[in-house]
């Protein structure tokens, strides 16, 4: 304490006092808002397991294709239906076939550079980029991207052909339904974190525009917020996608460039922007008098500075808290979808899908378990995980607490 | 009251407005979509539709004279059904949605509360903890994952009730259950916790030091305190339970509503699933309007938002 | 608030409560029905003349009945397990007979059968109930059968020429949504016509005492068709017919006589005359209510072994015993339940739990252990598993693309991995078993001969195609042989599938609109013999429905229906078959086998080749029995 330190005069000099003030101010460290949460959600076991196994999920999710896992959507009929987990070896003829397939294609490319330009090498790049599309990477999983492409190519130097056995089983048309779990986990947290992403953004950047225009921009905004939020949204969404699934529609979207996974983005993003706008707008109304939105006004920023530059930054502690409540919704909605059929269709694979294929494998002759258990579970230990961590992170973050 | 009952019939109005012409509009301005001349439509269907929806008048005259015939409750022909109108649907679908929806609420109310109070009363005792286990697993757990969990415990290994279908009072049984259990948590929940906070009020240790035994205490006076959350909880929760239903009834193969309506989304009948989300809506205002009626009443520090 | 309402106010809540619970409870039982079956799906409509499907069929034969009738012939199975169809017999017809050469058939009706409203049925009920069917405002699917008789063609096709004898609509219907009752009718000899069909005039002859005065004076009247897009000056009509009384070979002679006439001898009229899209309608239930609010409960007018009582959307059709049938004494089920569930394992799992007593439909991978049960009955059936392709969509309008997707179907593995149950993979259309009929066939399963294929159609290696959607109806079985399908074209033609499916209905009506790529399709044949399977596709039949047509095709039915040779006659429609599968319009996959599941407490269950079966015929031991 400043107190207890000898003030100037007498036999300390001025300086003395100065430095011993600053020594005991480095001393005592200043505590931010989120070494503080974080401290208090350490001591949260549950809180801290839940965020360790979705760590765990999403590296996973992601690395799925550098993951020695059998192909999601090959089939394989002729003994392969309806098997119980089990540990017996798999493999996948990767390495021979992407071998096969490189040396056509470098054998293509060799005789297209050789040649002149013209109709000729125009005629071997067609051929060329056919023979691109018949990788077996294409055959074993369903049309992937660049990168993905690049890191399954990455798992057959690595891994060669050995695979995961099925250790949960085979499905009704012999397909791994390990590897249908992964790549399903994809869809559906790429699906939970973006469109709680689009959510984001709609709902702070309108929560926060409202807030601080406040008078009667700020009332019709929230008039609009409030109609909408009477609406049932889930009735209307089903409605929104039942208009955009419609061929011709699909189509021309399509050709844009906007696939069906794309659309979920923006419609389940659409419906879980409203608590965030009005949350967000409550925040910045109370921060709006603040003095530090008083000297950037003074200062000359403009509106949309000030909103974004300093208002949404600090909104982000209570953004975060609706966060961890949104994107367990958002995957449950997702799975919700794809459970009921206008989710994502196959070959795409999503866990609410899995669980909609598995309970038409139960029947009182034969009960296929594994086919519904394993992805049933999935989704349950998830949404559990993120329930947990998201109250553990409310608790950590409540302002009330700081520092107990 | 009476202002605030006006109050609320006037935003639902309003609110079913903006589906309504948001819904006029997006089916017909879609180009390739069901109004549009391009599309094949069959004979039979198209008649009903023609006349009803008369599209060689301006869109303008289309627009209101369907709104009078929407607010006349006569909400046209199905767009894929020949041989059902949009309100015959209906009216054969609810009774099934509202009866699984009734007992769906019973069972969320009857479990949850009690499960609320015995675990507020015996706090921290074994009761308290599973309790509160199988609460939060209802509410985290989708209610598609957990009634397929249930079918395949309750029907097929221990057959205890049928699989599926509708008529008898056992086949509603299960699907009930299941479609309450995530309710009947959160009430848990919430009971619970509206318990604890009135349990440690003073005038509960007045009851106690008066003399009155334990369940006196906790039914004549605390509940009264306890129920106010769980009250206005209704809402949320008949919306929760009006969205689940549409799962569940596809798993059980029951003839409700919400089975229909995805039926609709699915096979793009529009007419019949733009009739069905305003009456989805519709159902939701009464519902909350109810309960916040309910809670004015409960409550009497309350007063009803005018 | 005052004390009193909050006092009172949670009893009312729990009042409210204990009623909504009761209510809830008397609305969740139904009596139970003596014998509840799967029917599949929600069937599309009862009106004979408009079904097409199996679903439809099955009420369509419990609630109506034609002049003849198919039963299974009483009698136990063969080795195969399967009991032959008994000749057509024993519906309202009480006796028929047929003039030496074959073209006349002349149908005794009995006195003893009713509509449910007590009339009698009579033939003139029949004459009328043909002639809305082949009304081409009617759209029905399947007047095509009958244009065996004479004029039934050119009645349905509105085929007319200057100079015949035609019937005129005017437009003052009394309702212009509902065909019938019909407008004034206006009958004369058309005098000139434009290229458009669209503006005529007639020369119209008077009516006395209820016969057209063919020979008499006619006014000249002139008229144009209320859909013409040039119109005219003339009366505004609906429709240009040629004159039903004078051409279409149908006729009743006496109340209980109808004489019909054929273009041909035709072997198999009578089993198309027990088939239900001829049954009768009830004129005075359909002119009152109007299409298709006649077949509801409370308006329909039916004469078979029973009623409708009601039909409950997606859950189920009930129907009861009617007591005015004139055959009732045989019929043993009183309350008779025809659910409509699409999913196979939920069917499967009602069956087993003993709430359904016969189930059409069982998950597929579940057969090889359902196969050993004494209730799971299998026949073969006279049914071919097709995929129909729209030819005008591309890349489905070349040829070589077709075929390549034919032969890059491993069939083989589909009927022994999916269907499991002892499916016949095809190569034909026709099924086998039809007593001298050889069958053409398609390419065989030829993978490296399919992308030779799709090269020369300029596709190499799948580049360019654009991607093609299957469709299907909805059921677990259909979409696991499409998931097959769509991964044997990726696989083996780099083509890209995606796959969507509909409730029975949607699906219906969108194959007829032809509003897909490809899709799943059945086809059981009506009659036992070949030409019910090729016929479908003539250049415009109703039931082609996928935009394909060939003349020299055409040309070769048409022959064949003329031929009396039956040895020629089937090698005539051999060589059809050779251009049907030359042409692929559709890709045949598998033949059926009938596969029902009944329970013990059923009898007179008896599978055969049709998989016909009759409700009124099956006897049920009570409940608990």
């Amino acid at each position: 304490m400043a107190d207890q330190i000898k003030p100037a005069g007498g036999d300390r000099s001025q300086l003395e006092y100065y430095a011993d003030l600053l020594e005991e101010a480095q001393r005592i460290k200043g505590i931010s808002l989120w070494k503080d949460a974080w401290r208090r959600l350490k001591k949260n076991r549950p809180a801290m397991v839940s965020m360790v196994f979705l760590i765990l999920l999403s590296l996973l999710a992601l690395l799925t294709p550098l993951l020695p896992l059998q192909s999601p959507s090959e089939q394989n009929l002729d003994d392969g239906q309806f098997l119980g987990p089990s540990l017996a070896a798999a493999t996948l003829p990767l390495s021979k076939e992407l071998a096969d397939h490189d040396t056509a294609v470098e054998a293509l490319i060799v005789q297209r550079n050789e040649v002149a330009p013209g109709p000729e090498q125009q005629q071997l790049d067609r051929e060329i980029a056919a023979l691109q599309q018949e990788s077996p990477l294409s055959q074993y999983w369903n049309n992937p991207g660049p990168i993905t492409r690049s890191l399954i190519r990455l798992r057959a130097t690595l891994f060669g052909d050995w695979c995961f056995p099925s250790l949960c089983g085979t499905d009704n048309l012999g397909r791994d339904v390990l590897s249908r779990l992964f790549w399903g986990a994809r869809v559906s947290l790429v699906v939970g974190i973006v469109a709680t992403l689009v959510s984001l953004l709609i709902g702070v950047s309108y929560g926060a525009t409202a807030g601080y225009l406040g008078g009667r921009v700020d009332a019709i905004m929230m008039r609009i917020v409030d109609v909408i939020y009477s609406v049932p949204f889930i009735f209307v969404v089903i409605f929104l996608i039942t208009i955009l699934s419609e061929e011709s529609i699909r189509e021309s979207l399509n050709d844009i460039g906007i696939d069906q996974v794309m659309i979920f983005y923006v419609v389940i993003g659409a419906i879980y922007w409203l608590t965030m706008a009005r949350v967000v707008r409550g925040q910045v109304i109370s921060l709006k008098n603040e003095q530090f939105v008083e000297a950037a006004r003074v200062v000359g920023a403009s509106p949309r500075r000030i909103i974004f530059r300093h208002l949404v930054p600090n909104v982000m502690g209570i953004v975060i808290i609706y966060l961890t409540l949104t994107i367990p919704a958002v995957m449950r909605f997702e799975a919700f979808l794809s459970f009921l059929g206008l989710g994502v269709s196959p070959p795409d694979v999503s866990w609410g899908l899995l669980v909609n294929e598995g309970l038409q494998d139960i029947t009182p002759v034969k009960i296929y378990w594994w086919t519904v258990t394993f992805s049933g579970l999935s989704l349950a230990l998830t949404l559990f995980a993120l329930s947990f961590l998201g109250d553990g992170m409310r608790d950590a973050l409540d302002p009330r607490m700081k520092n107990r | 009251m009476a202002r605030f009952l006006v109050k609320r019939l006037g935003w639902m109005l309003l609110t079913i407005w903006v589906v309504y012409t948001v819904s006029f509009f997006l089916m017909r301005a879609v180009p390739g979509g069901p109004f549009s001349s391009e599309k094949k439509i069959p004979p039979a269907i198209k008649r009903n539709i023609e006349a009803r929806y008369k599209m060689d008048r301006p869109i303008h005259e289309q627009y209101f004279s369907h709104l009078w015939s929407t607010i006349c409750l006569d909400l046209g022909p199905s767009y894929k059904l020949e041989d059902y109108t949009v309100n015959e649907v209906i009216a054969q679908g609810f009774p099934v949605s509202a009866s699984l929806g009734i007992f769906a609420m019973f069972f969320a109310l009857t479990v949850g509360l009690t499960s609320g109070v015995i675990s507020a009363v015996h706090r921290n005792s074994p009761y308290d903890l599973s309790f509160m286990l199988m609460a939060t697993i209802g509410i985290a757990v989708p209610n598609f994952v957990l009634a397929s969990i249930a079918v395949v415990l309750f029907v097929f290994v221990w057959p205890i009730f049928p699989a599926a279908g509708w008529g008898q009072l056992s086949q509603i049984i299960l699907p009930a259950i299941c479609l309450g259990a995530p309710f009947a948590g959160y009430i848990a929940r919430l009971t619970r916790t509206g318990m604890l906070e009135v349990l440690g009020m003073d005038y509960i240790r007045t009851a106690y030091a008066k003399g009155l035994g334990t369940r006196q205490v906790v039914v004549r006076h605390a509940l009264r305190g306890a129920l106010l959350p769980v009250v206005s909880y209704l809402g949320p929760a008949t919306a929760g339970i009006l969205s689940g239903s549409l799962v569940l009834e596809r798993i059980f193969a029951l003839p409700g509503m919400g089975s229909h309506f995805i039926e609709a989304a699915t096979q793009r009948d529009y007419t019949l699933a733009m009739g069905m989300v305003l009456i989805y809506t519709v159902l939701l205002f009464v519902m909350n309007t109810l309960v916040d009626l309910s809670y004015s009443i409960i409550d009497p520090r309350v007063e009803v938002e005018g | 608030m005052s004390h009193k309402i909050r006092t009172i106010f949670p009893c009312l809540v729990l009042v409210v409560g204990a009623m909504a619970m009761v209510w809830a409870v008397s609305f969740g039982t139904l009596p139970r029905a003596d014998f509840a079956f799967n029917n599949g799906d929600e069937i599309k409509t009862v009106d004979p003349a408009k079904a097409t499907g199996v679903p439809e069929g099955r009420v369509i034969n419990a609630l109506f009945e034609g002049l003849l009738r198919q039963h299974p012939l009483e009698r136990a199975p063969d080795e195969h397990g399967i009991v032959p169809l008994a000749p057509a017999t024993r519906g309202v017809a009480e006796s028929y007979s047929i003039s030496d050469d074959g073209r006349i058939y002349t149908f005794h009706l009995r006195s003893t059968a009713r509509w449910s409203n007590g009339e009698p049925v009579t033939a003139e009920d029949f004459a009328w109930s043909w002639r809305r069917m082949l009304h081409p405002e009617t759209g029905s699917q399947y007047a095509y059968q009958l244009y065996y008789v004479v004029g039934a063609e050119a009645y349905n096709m509105s085929q007319v020429k200057v100079g015949d004898q035609v019937e005129v609509e005017l437009e003052d219907r009394e309702n212009p949504q509902q065909l019938f009752p019909r407008g004034t009718i206006l009958r004369g000899i058309l005098t000139g016509m434009d290229d458009a069909a669209e503006n005529f005039s007639v020369e119209v002859k008077e009516e006395k005492a209820g016969q057209i005065d063919w020979q008499g004076d006619g006014q000249l009247r002139h008229f144009t068709k209320v859909t013409a897009e040039k119109p005219g000056e003339g009366e505004r009509c609906y429709h240009l017919l040629p004159d039903f009384d004078s051409h279409v070979g149908i006729r009743v002679t006496a109340g209980d006589t109808l004489v019909v006439t054929l273009n041909n001898r035709t072997p198999y009229f009578t089993d198309l005359v027990a088939f239900y899209p001829l049954y009768p309608v009830n004129r005075k239930c359909v002119e009152q209510h109007g299409s298709p609010n006649w077949t509801k409960p409370g308006n329909i007018v039916s004469n078979g072994p029973f009623l409708l009582e009601f039909r409950r959307i997606r859950d189920r059709v009930r129907m009861i015993r009617n007591p005015d049938y004139w055959n009732a004494g045989i019929v043993d089920l009183q309350v008779v339940d025809a659910l409509a569930i699409k999913s196979q394992t939920t069917s499967l799992n009602m069956y087993i739990n003993g709430q359904l007593d016969w189930t059409t439909t069982v998950p597929n991978p579940i057969i090889p252990d359902l196969r050993d049960r004494p209730d799971f009955k299998t026949a073969p059936m006279l049914t071919t598993y097709f995929y129909r392709l729209n030819v005008e969509r591309p890349p489905l309008d070349n040829v070589l693309v077709r075929q390549a997707l034919n032969m890059a179907i491993d069939k083989k593995k589909i009927v022994e991995k999916v269907t499991k149950a002892g499916q016949l993979p095809a190569r034909s259309f026709v099924p086998p078993g039809l007593p001298g009929f050889k069958s053409a066939l398609c390419g065989e399963f030829n993978p490296e001969r399919a992308r030779q294929l799709l090269a020369e159609a300029g596709f190499e290696n799948g580049r360019g195609l654009p991607r093609i959607e299957i469709l299907y109806n909805t059921s677990e079985g259909h979409r696991d042989i499409a998931q097959v399908i769509q991964q044997d074209w990726k696989k083996n033609l780099r083509i890209n599938v995606i796959l969507r499916n509909l409730e029975w209905g949607t699906f219906l009506d969108t194959l007829n609109e032809t509003d897909y790529a490809v899709a799943r399709s059945g086809w059981i044949g009506d009659y036992a013999d070949a030409n019910t399977f090729l016929d479908m596709f003539v250049t415009g039949g109703t039931n082609n429905e996928t935009n394909w047509g060939n003349s020299e095709y055409d040309q070769l039915i048409k022959k064949a229906g003329k031929e009396k040779d039956s040895e020629r006659r089937l090698e005539i429609l051999h060589q059809a078959e050779r251009i049907l599968m030359d042409e692929m319009p559709i890709i045949p996959i598998y033949f059926y086998r009938s596969i029902n599941m009944v329970q013990d407490r059923v009898e007179g269950f008896s599978a055969n080749i049709q998989d016909i079966h009759p409700l009124h015929l099956l006897r049920v031991r009570p409940h608990g029995e």
